[in-house]
């Protein structure tokens, strides 16, 4: 077996203008947990679902176990497992019948009961879809893509929508299914989610992979070892006051947020108050925190992976 | 197999476990029969072929001369103004007065749409009027024999009921693809079979094969229910009932295959259906008869499919007569349509973008 | 002012929606014009022509028959298409099969020894005895109103066939006129009248059920409802805009019916007039609280859209909106009396001077009346801007 399960070159997607996928490259570690982290409409899913054969991309090469191949189909996809942003399933099945209609399309599949077990959905074995909550409908859509026993795991945004609590939960199964041997996929914007699962992450924007690495050694990459978040209203005029004072700002104009990166905390602190004093800024909040993906995003871009 | 057969029963579960779906699809078409059977079709308040004419009890000479006239049936009244109101009232269906000096044949609405010529019986009247004054009732005697058009006797209602189980034909198949071809691939459910090895026959045979049971499940409830409720006689042969509604589904569900693939959000698909339901419900002929339409009217009546659906299965159960081509050729025509639109709109379900 | 600011966002919400647009304001069109199609033509049929199968006999009498038929089969306006053959046992058989087959749609046969028979007749009579008339076979298709109607014409066409024989016989004959009427109606009937009050009735009916009532609970099922039961305006202001806004559709509607009756159909009903105004209003009140009690007993989209369906047929056509509802078994009357559209339609013809109300008066207006109350009340009960 390659050691590298899944490799990806140059793929490319337009539609018309549009760059959805602008010659994308990425290596897949067989039994790793593997990320796309990217704001909306950075290609992610798109890129995903070239991968899973729902489209065809417009140049580039897939090389799925070793062997190179135009499109997938039907013999990759017996070893794929997905579950899809939306979860679209027939409401008015039940998790059991559900989980039996898709095993069957497999030639080979692991047992309804076992998947119940995993996915923690035993108790709802016989509730139709439509009576299941958020959390309770995404463990499902998770088992099915476990139905068949796959190499490998495609998640598009997996934990969306659920609860703080559903979402551990979720990242507790996928680092148990890691665990088991499983390659697992994952699409995401949130960045803890990136941070505590993944051992690659590549970062897209705007169709392309902008940095990739293992999450501490991105982080790492902003040679800082703390950041200094400051909420403030400033401009590009202070901006550059701030810089040449020697504090190097990165600014998130949309949150009014202001990062300092520092390996002395007090320092930074001292040199901002003094600053503030005499330019008079308006300092609304201060936060000092270790850096995460989120921040290296934010100095990649200067926009902010968040949602909002 | 074993995919075809999980997809099938899915289907099945799918239409029973949804009650709202399931009550209505077996309760639409009776009300298309109460509607149009009861309000429309039935005939007149005298029976069959027989009008029910308010006259004045103190016209002795009129009331002679209409109980002799073989289609009429006689109610009196005491005074004009109580038979217009039983002609309003629906409690006769028409009147006629004599003032000495002409016939006034009084009708109303439904009367005229049952049969339009029914105005010709004033004309009537009023020539047996004139004869029996010269003591002259009847020179030649007009014997109706009424042929019943198929092997059972039945009635106007029963006549009708075909037509309501085409309509439940029609709403069932038509709608079932609307369902699948646009609605399931709106909501993701098609994206979510396309991800895993399933082959794009097994999807479509095992969906279609469940709607199918079902949609016949439904038409042959009605069309059972109806016999039992009305009282009505059907001699049904069975083998060619059975051809008639499935290659008719079949049919139908190519339409909705090509409705949808051009109109692919569910909403106006749904919508296209239901307009198509109306144009047809008017003009194929099943409700509204055909024959008085102008010529361009009759043409797309003839276009239109669910008069020949009807027409097979009022002649498998015995209502009609007519040949058993007739039946077998709109059986191929149907399957063709079928096989056509499938294998062109079938394949691009999973196409990938 | 907030109020008419508000009703125009709901409005212009409605607007851009396009299904919506489609089936509440150019549908009714469709619908009209599809009517307008069939049921003048069904009323006073033109350029109809049926098959006529004589069987005739050799003799002075038959060949009357004969050319009697002959006539009215030819030139542009004939009656009927003859196809005329000799009466025997084969060919009665088969047709009787085309009969069925609805080749033909009437069989008139003259039998063996008519001729004679007629003789005979006339003989006697002029004795001073009163013979039985001879007889002529009609054949017709049961439940076919083309044969029925085919019937009814050779009847007319032999009666006045009689006349000849009568005054050849030397009889004096001063001929009765008649005149027929549809009861209730104006000198001669027109379906557009008739069916005109009737559409715009559909309209409102339509903007209740759907327009407002399914409306409703989307905007509760989606919770925009919520959004603005949270906010500090007045529910009353809520309501007041929301109804504007379908008032305003309600006038688009009702508008582009009335000039489509007045100038492409040639309605003589005057929507100006009191009568219609006061019914349109009955009718717009009514429908409306019907809409508003429709949102107050379901809970979800799915539920309203199932009643809607079951109710939005049989309350339209049983209400009489398409043609006059009489002489319905007990099972189904009972809807259609408790059925408001049935007393606004027969109310507003009535009142107009279409066609005469089977109901009185005071019921036309007071059922309306009832159902309006009952629906206010009930929704001011239970109707609730979110789900508790």
């Amino acid at each position: 077996m390659a050691d590298f399960i899944l490799e990806v070159e140059n793929i490319k997607k337009y539609y018309g203008p549009v760059k959805a996928v602008d010659g994308v490259s990425f290596k897949v570690k067989q039994g790793s947990i593997f990320t796309l982290l990217g704001p909306n409409g950075a290609g992610k899913t798109t890129t995903i679902e070239i991968i899973e054969g729902l489209r065809i991309p417009d140049d580039g090469r897939i090389i799925f176990m070793g062997e190179e191949i135009t499109r997938v189909g039907n013999k990759q996809k017996e070893y794929i497992g997905v579950s899809l942003q939306e979860t679209n399933l027939i409401p008015y099945l039940t998790v059991r019948e559900t989980l039996d209609m898709f095993r069957t399309i497999f030639p080979r599949s692991l047992d309804v009961d076992e998947v119940l077990r995993i996915v923690s959905l035993e108790d709802k074995a016989n509730t139709y879809i439509k009576n299941l909550s958020g959390g309770q409908k995404q463990r499902l859509v998770i088992g099915l893509a476990m139905i068949n026993d796959p190499l490998i795991l495609f998640l598009d945004e997996p934990t969306t929508g659920l609860d703080p609590q559903a979402r551990r939960n979720t990242w507790d199964l996928l680092l148990d299914l890691k665990r088991k041997g499983k390659t697992i996929i994952l699409t995401t914007h949130y960045m803890e989610e990136a941070e505590f699962l993944s051992d690659w992450v590549c970062i897209m924007d705007r169709g392309k992979i902008i940095k990739e690495g293992d999450p501490q050694s991105l982080i790492r990459d902003l040679e800082k070892e703390s950041l200094i978040e400051v909420e403030l209203e400033a401009d590009s005029v202070m901006i550059e006051s701030l810089s040449n004072a020697g504090l190097e700002p990165v600014y998130d104009k949309k949150h009014k947020r202001l990062l300092l990166k520092t390996n002395d905390i007090l320092a930074t602190i001292e040199l901002l108050l003094r600053f503030s004093k005499e330019s008079s800024l308006q300092i609304k909040d201060v936060l000092i925190r270790q850096p995460n993906l989120e921040d290296v995003f934010l100095s990649l871009t200067g926009r902010s992976l968040r949602e909002e | 197999m074993r995919v075809i057969w999980k997809l099938f029963l899915a289907t099945i579960k799918t239409f029973y476990r949804d009650r709202m779906t399931f009550f209505f699809t077996l309760i639409f078409p009776f009300m298309f029969v109460i509607i149009f059977g009861f309000v429309f079709g039935i005939g007149s308040v005298g029976g069959d072929n027989k009008l029910l004419v308010g006259v004045l009890s103190s016209d002795k000479r009129l009331l002679e001369v209409i109980k002799n006239i073989d289609n009429l049936e006689i109610k009196e009244f005491d005074s004009i103004e109580n038979i217009r109101r039983a002609i309003i009232n629906g409690g006769i269906d028409a009147g006629a007065i004599y003032d000495g000096d002409k016939i006034r044949f009084i009708l109303n609405l439904t009367t005229m749409q049952r049969n339009p010529f029914s105005r010709m019986l004033g004309e009537t009247i009023a020539d047996r009027l004139t004869k029996s004054n010269v003591r002259i009732d009847k020179i030649i005697d007009l014997n109706l024999n009424a042929i019943d058009p198929g092997r059972v006797v039945t009635t106007q209602l029963g006549y009708m009921i075909p037509g309501v189980v085409a309509i439940s034909i029609f709403n069932g198949a038509l709608f079932s693809m609307v369902s699948i071809f646009c609605d399931y691939k709106k909501r993701g459910i098609l994206k979510r079979f396309n991800v895993t090895p399933i082959r794009g026959y097994q999807f479509i045979v095992g969906m279609i094969l469940g709607k199918f049971v079902v949609t016949i499940f439904s038409a042959t409830a009605v069309l059972l229910f109806s016999q039992l409720v009305f009282k009505v006689q059907f001699s049904i042969n069975w083998t060619l009932y059975l051809i008639t509604a499935s290659t008719s589904i079949l049919g139908m569900m190519a339409l909705g295959i090509l409705i949808s693939s051009i109109f692919t959000e569910p909403s106006v698909a749904g919508n296209v259906g239901s307009l198509l339901m109306t144009v047809m419900i008017f003009f194929s002929g099943v409700y509204f008869p055909l024959e008085f339409l102008p010529k361009y009217l009759r043409g797309i009546g003839e276009l239109l499919p669910l008069g020949y659906i009807a027409r097979s299965i009022r002649i498998s159960t015995g209502v009609e007569s007519g040949t058993i081509a007739f039946v077998l050729n709109t059986s191929l025509g149907m399957i063709g349509a079928f096989f056509i639109f499938v294998l062109i709109f079938g394949s691009r379900l999973f196409k990938a973008e | 002012m907030q109020i008419i600011r508000l009703a125009n966002y709901f409005f212009k919400s409605l607007v851009r929606e396009k299904i919506d647009l489609f089936w509440l304001i150019i549908f009714p069109v469709i619908l009209l014009t599809i009517l307008m199609l069939i049921f003048p033509s069904l009323y006073e049929p033109r350029e109809v022509a049926f098959n006529l199968t004589l069987l005739s006999q050799k003799g002075t009498f038959s060949e009357i028959i004969e050319r009697v038929f002959k006539e009215v089969s030819k030139g542009e306006n004939k009656i009927f298409r003859l196809s005329l053959l000799q009466n025997s046992e084969e060919n009665l058989k088969r047709e009787l099969e085309r009969l069925k087959a609805k080749k033909t749609n009437l069989i008139v046969e003259i039998p063996e020894g008519f001729d004679a028979q007629m003789l005979n007749f006339f003989i006697l009579k002029g004795m001073g005895v009163s013979p039985s008339p001879p007889v002529i076979n009609v054949y017709s298709l049961k439940h076919d109103t083309s044969s029925e109607s085919a019937y009814l014409i050779v009847k007319n066409i032999l009666e006045k066939l009689e006349f000849e024989f009568i005054r050849k016989a030397g009889y004096q004959l001063r001929r009765i006129e008649s005149e027929t009427e549809v009861v209730g109606t104006k000198s001669t009937f027109s379906y557009i009248d008739f069916i005109y009050p009737g559409i715009v009735i559909f309209v409102i009916f339509m903007t209740g059920l759907f327009g407002i009532g399914m409306d409703l609970v989307w905007l509760k099922e989606t919770g925009i409802l919520k959004r603005i039961s949270v906010t500090i305006l007045p529910k009353s202001r809520f309501i007041i805009s929301y109804i504007i806004s379908k008032i305003y559709l309600i006038i688009i509607q009702v508008t582009l019916i009335t000039l489509m009756a007045r100038f492409v159909y040639k309605t003589t009903v005057n929507p100006l007039s009191l009568p219609f105004i006061g019914y349109t209003a009955l009718t717009v009140l009514c429908l409306s609280s019907f809409g508003f009690f429709l949102a107050s007993v379901s809970r979800t989209t799915s539920s309203a859209n199932a009643i809607s369906q079951i109710l939005n047929f049989p309350l339209q056509f049983l209400g009489g909106i398409y043609f006059p509802v009489t002489g319905v078994p007990w099972a189904i009357r009972w809807i259609v009396l408790i059925n408001p559209i049935t007393y606004l339609a027969s109310g507003i013809r009535d009142a107009l001077g279409i066609m005469k109300s089977p109901y009185p008066f005071y019921l036309n207006i007071t059922v309306p009346a009832l159902w309006i109350i009952f629906c206010l009340l009930f929704t001011v009960k239970r109707f609730r801007l979110e789900e508790t």
